[in-house]
């Protein structure tokens, strides 16, 4: 099934991108790393809904990306400013 | 303003005479709605929505085609085995004036091929931009300077707009 | 294969390869101001597909408004957190891989970073 190989490549994904994240070599790479890991995810989850026929799991996708973006804004403040809030 | 709550109203009346509220019907009614508007611009006073409404479109198929070309690029790219990537950064002279329309120059650069937006000036007259795959400055600067010029009609500017800096 | 359906699964294909190749190019790419070109150009049209195409297998308003809501999201966030990654990590000082100029690096990394904190308000 279609969904089954989607899915498939976006985990194979998700695990090339975990190798960036863990060889890093700078902090850059490892947020811009995490963000797109977030992504992923996001896709992942929508993939899953459709296997799963189960509408609620885009909700958690909504979120997910919310969350993924601003934690994003964050990690560069604090990479930038040194602080995240004043 | 004007122009959109015309045209918000042109739909609902739509609604109205087909007799059944659906997206759908609203989408019909907008777009009907849209015809009548730029039939009768002078006396509705709506040409200015109009423009920018065309001017809007035609910026979202601009947008979408050089989306393509950028992601079969770098998809080459990321896949062939001796990238020529030519990475750079260039500074590039805005013609585009206000906050709004200079944030909406950076997010579309980003995704535009071979450039990612890294910084403005503090006085926010250069954008400078990451750019690869061109083999010089100049090159780089002109795919820039197409997608400024679809972005300027729709915030009001003609494409005569000189930039205040010149960066040679 | 039998319930393959080309409105749907051609998108979610076409997404999900350009999503692998984003990662590919991410693990390939010199440095990572050119890793960022991969990600953010192709994540977004990966993701878009994929949402795409899910969204034409549940083909209800529920589902639809959600998927145009992260689809209009990633729109939005994607280059400006290219943008805001990029920027952090001139200014605090990683080096870019260039075979061309760098015409940013005029008056030297410590003055830019002086000059945007003082626009930010102080560091």
């Amino acid at each position: 099934m279609i969904i089954n190989l989607a899915l498939g490549i976006v985990t194979l994904s998700v695990l090339l991108v975990t190798v960036r994240v863990l060889r890093g070599p700078s902090w850059g790479d490892r947020i811009m790393a995490f963000d797109f890991l977030s992504v992923n995810l996001v896709v992942l989850i929508a993939l899953i809904a459709v296997k799963t026929k189960l509408i609620v799991m885009l909700d958690a996708a909504l979120v997910l990306s919310l969350l993924g973006f601003l934690s994003t804004v964050a990690l560069t403040r604090y990479l930038l400013l040194g602080r995240v809030m004043k | 303003m004007r122009g959109v709550s015309l045209n918000i109203l042109l739909a609902i009346v739509w609604t109205l005479f087909v007799g059944e509220f659906s997206l759908r019907e609203l989408a019909i009614g907008m777009l009907l709605g849209f015809a009548i508007l730029s039939i009768f611009p002078l006396s509705l006073g709506t040409g200015g929505y109009v423009r920018r409404t065309l001017a809007f479109v035609r910026f979202a198929f601009f947008f979408a085609r050089e989306l393509t070309v950028a992601n079969i690029q770098v998809a080459l790219w990321a896949l062939r085995p001796h990238p020529p990537l030519h990475p750079m950064i260039i500074a590039y002279p805005l013609r585009l004036r206000g906050d709004n329309g200079q944030t909406v120059l950076a997010a579309t650069i980003t995704l535009m091929p071979g450039s990612v937006a890294m910084g403005f000036n503090p006085e926010r007259s250069v954008l400078y931009a990451h750019v690869i795959g061109a083999e010089n400055p100049r090159a780089a600067r002109a795919s820039l300077k197409k997608v400024e010029d679809a972005l300027l009609p729709l915030y009001g500017q003609d494409a005569t707009t000189t930039p205040l800096e010149n960066t040679a | 294969m039998n319930d393959f359906n080309a409105a749907r699964d051609i998108p979610i294909l076409l997404g999900a390869f350009f999503v692998l190749t984003a990662a590919i190019g991410l693990i390939r790419f010199p440095d990572l101001y050119s890793r960022l070109h991969a990600s953010s150009k192709l994540i977004t049209l990966g993701s878009a597909g994929i949402f795409i195409g899910v969204g034409l297998e549940f083909a209800q308003t529920e589902a639809l408004t959600r998927l145009a809501a992260v689809l209009l999201f990633q729109f939005l966030t994607t280059p400006l957190s290219a943008y805001l990654i990029a920027q952090a990590a001139y200014l605090r000082g990683l080096e870019p891989l260039l075979e061309g100029p760098d015409e940013w690096n005029a008056l030297g990394k410590a003055a830019l970073l002086d000059e945007h904190l003082e626009e930010r308000g102080g560091g």
